[in-house]
């Protein structure tokens, strides 16, 4: 499962790491450069100090260099090396330290000298650096000593052809000028041993740092999502018992506020679902009580004296009269569940609403007639629906229904009003039975006004069916009392357009007025 | 004993009334609130079967009214409604007892019972005449090791005779107890089955418990010797 927690501080992680990574390598290259530079710098300084010991003695050039004063070019373990070449590139001079190896011969200007790394004779890794000095005669040079040859510390430079400083060449182009090149080789071990305590440092750093990062990301975090943790805590503590919680919004931060409210808003929506739910349960227990009752009482009483066969066959009759009866109320339940869940979905086609009020109440008429009732479909022949006709029957069979066998003597009168996009359907009855409080349960299932629960006829889910169809429709239901009259006023869409139709609401249908509005 | 069903289930007052007459119980029977009332105003019943939803005035209402007119007849609830409150509410109402549907008849039977032994005196299901037993917990009746095979009618005339042993019981008081609206007997009827008990009560010899006091009625007291 994802983790916000994890997710965020292994981002943060991630993105310690990659400043870090770019940070310190940037920080190593300069540091490192700094210090390779200060190196070359260094060893730039030690083959210089060698070409200062270079002075042009005429011919030769004397090269003043005292191994007691430069002790690191003798043999040994830290040993140092360096080698001179003529311009020619004859090696004139070699440290006692090579002995018998050679430095290869690279080299650049006294202002821009050649660094290379090589293995030094010893097999350490080493780093030399190549200038070639220029040893041309000046003016002041002393040439006394030219004709005796030269001392041991003296290098000839030019066996005679070679011309001097500034003489012309026998086609008239300047004479190279006679330099001497010189290659110094010293152990890197200093500068390694810098880079690797850089590179160690760093790493350390990096750790220390990761590290930090690792706890107090996971802290500020941990700190960050608390405020969720909380709300968590608060929902997990709501169970299907306890919806009329809600979860605590004062202090919640902005932006968990928005959702603070809504899964308030969830939760009320939740609290009247299920109390809409449970109440439905409930009645329908309590209604399929009574039948159970008839058939175990007389079953039981059958039993207790099964001689007589006039209880058995009230057992059989029973069983066949009850069974009738708990079937017709769970077909009732089963169809009113299934417009609640909306899986009688609206097929749309036009037709007449007044046609189709007839052809409802002529099934009717016989048993109107016989309660001193009449229909007055006051509906003009020119109302036309394009909505689905057989749900739109649903509503209509309910409410003329009930007209019929609970509507005092007189008139059940049908009319409607147009309403622009929709259309109002009134239909009345006289009534003394129902009291204002009364209408406020009429689209509650299984409210009945006689509390008895005998009546085979009425399943007490016509009136919530009523509501919810006329949902399904698109519209709502109102139920009114007015003068001894009930008055259900229906607001239907003239036309429905099958995507437009509303899912019914799981909410509790509110009092006097049912449906989406 | 005398009992009064008021209830709007037609099939489930038919049954409760027949098997209530198989055990030699007359039963009334009406289907609403307001007959109910009526029934019980008029009617010396023993116990009251009301239901608590019925059609017009509810069984509750009914309940309240007798109590406010001192009519202390033993009322059994009976109702679908089981939660606490409901049944707190009928006690607190009234009633004497509270039975939920669907119930077992031989329940309804044993709380009708108990409820008459609290109209009849003894607390005990037996009662003892002379050597005559009659247990009213297994509805057998026996003089000294003889058990007696009597009829519906008969034992409940020794049962009521017994519920009120030494007291001279007139015809018209048993025809009360013994008969409902839906048997309402001739004259005869009840002189017939004191014989027809007497015969039974008397055979080998026994001495006489059921004595006729001329012109009054019948008492149930130990024999004369």
């Amino acid at each position: 499962m994802r983790s916000i927690r994890r997710h965020l501080t292994l981002s943060l992680l991630v993105a310690v790491l990659v400043a870090m990574a770019t940070s310190g390598g940037i920080l190593h290259a300069r540091v490192s450069t700094a210090l390779e530079d200060q190196f070359d710098a260094a060893l730039s300084a030690r083959v210089r100090a060698l070409g200062s010991l270079l002075e042009r003695e005429g011919k030769y050039v004397e090269f003043n260099y005292n191994d007691g004063v430069m002790p690191q070019y003798e043999p040994g373990p830290e040993a140092e090396f360096f080698t001179l070449w003529l311009s020619n590139g004859v090696e004139a001079l070699r440290s006692a330290s090579l002995g018998e190896a050679a430095l290869p011969r690279r080299s650049g200007t006294v202002d821009a000298p050649v660094f290379w790394d090589l293995a030094l004779a010893d097999g350490r890794a080493g780093r030399a650096v190549g200038i070639d000095f220029s040893i041309a005669a000046t003016a002041f040079d002393d040439d006394d000593d030219d004709d005796e040859g030269p001392d041991d510390d003296e290098i000839l430079v030019d066996d005679g052809e070679a011309p001097s400083a500034g003489t012309a060449g026998a086609d008239g182009s300047a004479a190279p000028e006679p330099f001497m090149t010189i290659v110094v080789a010293v152990s890197r071990q200093p500068l390694d041993e810098s880079l690797a305590a850089l590179m160690g440092g760093l790493g350390f750093a990096a750790l220390a740092a990761l590290g930090l990062v690792l706890w107090g990301g996971s802290m500020a975090v941990g700190r960050g999502l608390k405020p969720i943790d909380q709300l968590s805590a608060q929902v997990s503590e709501i169970k299907a018992s306890t919806l009329s919680r809600r979860v605590e919004s004062m202090g919640v931060p902005r932006e968990l506020s928005p959702f603070a409210e809504k899964l308030n808003e969830l939760l009320g929506r939740l609290e009247l679902s299920f109390d809409k739910e449970r109440r439905m349960t409930a009645a329908m227990a309590h209604e399929l009580r009574t039948p159970i009752a008839e058939l175990r009482s007389a079953s039981d009483v059958a039993q207790r004296w099964p001689d007589d066969q006039a209880l058995t066959d009230d057992v059989v009759s029973a069983a066949s009269e009850v069974a009738l009866r708990m079937s017709a109320t769970v077909d009732a339940v089963m169809r009113y569940c299934r417009i609640e869940a909306g899986q009688d979905r609206p097929e749309i086609e036009h037709f007449g609403l007044r046609a189709l009020i007839d052809d409802i109440w002529r099934p009717l008429a016989t048993r109107a007639s016989d309660r001193g009732l009449t229909l007055k479909n006051e509906i003009d022949t020119g109302v036309f629906l394009d909505t689905d006709r057989g749900l739109l029957a649903i509503v209509f069979r309910n409410l003329l229904g009930n007209a019929v066998s609970f509507a005092d003597a007189g008139k059940v009168r049908i009319w409607s009003a147009d309403r622009g996009l929709a259309l109002r359907v009134y239909v009345s009855n006289a009534t003394d039975e129902l009291q204002p409080e009364d209408v406020d349960c009429l689209a509650e299932p299984f409210w009945r006004k006689e509390a008895a629960r005998t009546d085979a006829e009425h399943s007490g889910l016509g009136l919530a069916l009523v509501a919810s169809v006329t949902e399904i429709l698109g519209g709502f239901t109102t139920f009114n009392l007015v003068g001894g009259e009930l008055v259900v006023e229906i607001e239907i869409p003239h036309s429905l357009t099958p995507t437009a139709a509303p899912r019914p609401s799981r909410v509790a249908v509110p009092s006097r007025r049912a449906g989406t509005g | 004993m005398r009992i009064l069903v008021v209830e709007d289930s037609q099939r489930l007052a038919q049954s409760v009334q027949a098997g209530l007459r198989k055990l030699g119980h007359a039963v009334d029977v009406v289907h609403d609130g307001d007959q109910g009332l009526s029934y019980a105003r008029v009617n010396p019943y023993d116990v009251i079967l009301l239901d608590i939803m019925l059609p017009g005035r509810d069984g509750m209402s009914v309940l309240r009214e007798l109590r406010a007119e001192d009519v202390d007849t033993h009322v059994l609830l009976l109702t679908a409604k089981d939660g606490v409150s409901d049944r707190v509410d009928g006690l607190q109402s009234g009633a004497d007892d509270y039975l939920v549907k669907p119930f077992a008849f031989e329940e309804l039977a044993a709380r009708v019972d108990a409820l008459g032994r609290r109209v009849r005196g003894p607390s005990t299901p037996v009662l003892r005449i002379d050597d005559l037993v009659i247990d009213t917990g297994a509805r057998s009746v026996r003089r000294g090791d003889r058990p007696l095979d009597l009829s519906r009618r008969e034992y409940a005339l020794l049962r009521y005779l017994a519920s009120r042993l030494g007291e001279t019981v007139s015809r018209i008081e048993i025809e009360d107890q013994l008969y409902d609206e839906d048997h309402f007997p001739n004259s005869n009827v009840v002189a017939s089955t004191i014989c027809s008990l007497r015969d039974k009560l008397e055979l080998d010899g026994a001495g006489r418990l059921i004595h006729t006091r001329r012109g009054l009625g019948y008492v149930l007291a130990e024999p004369v010797h």
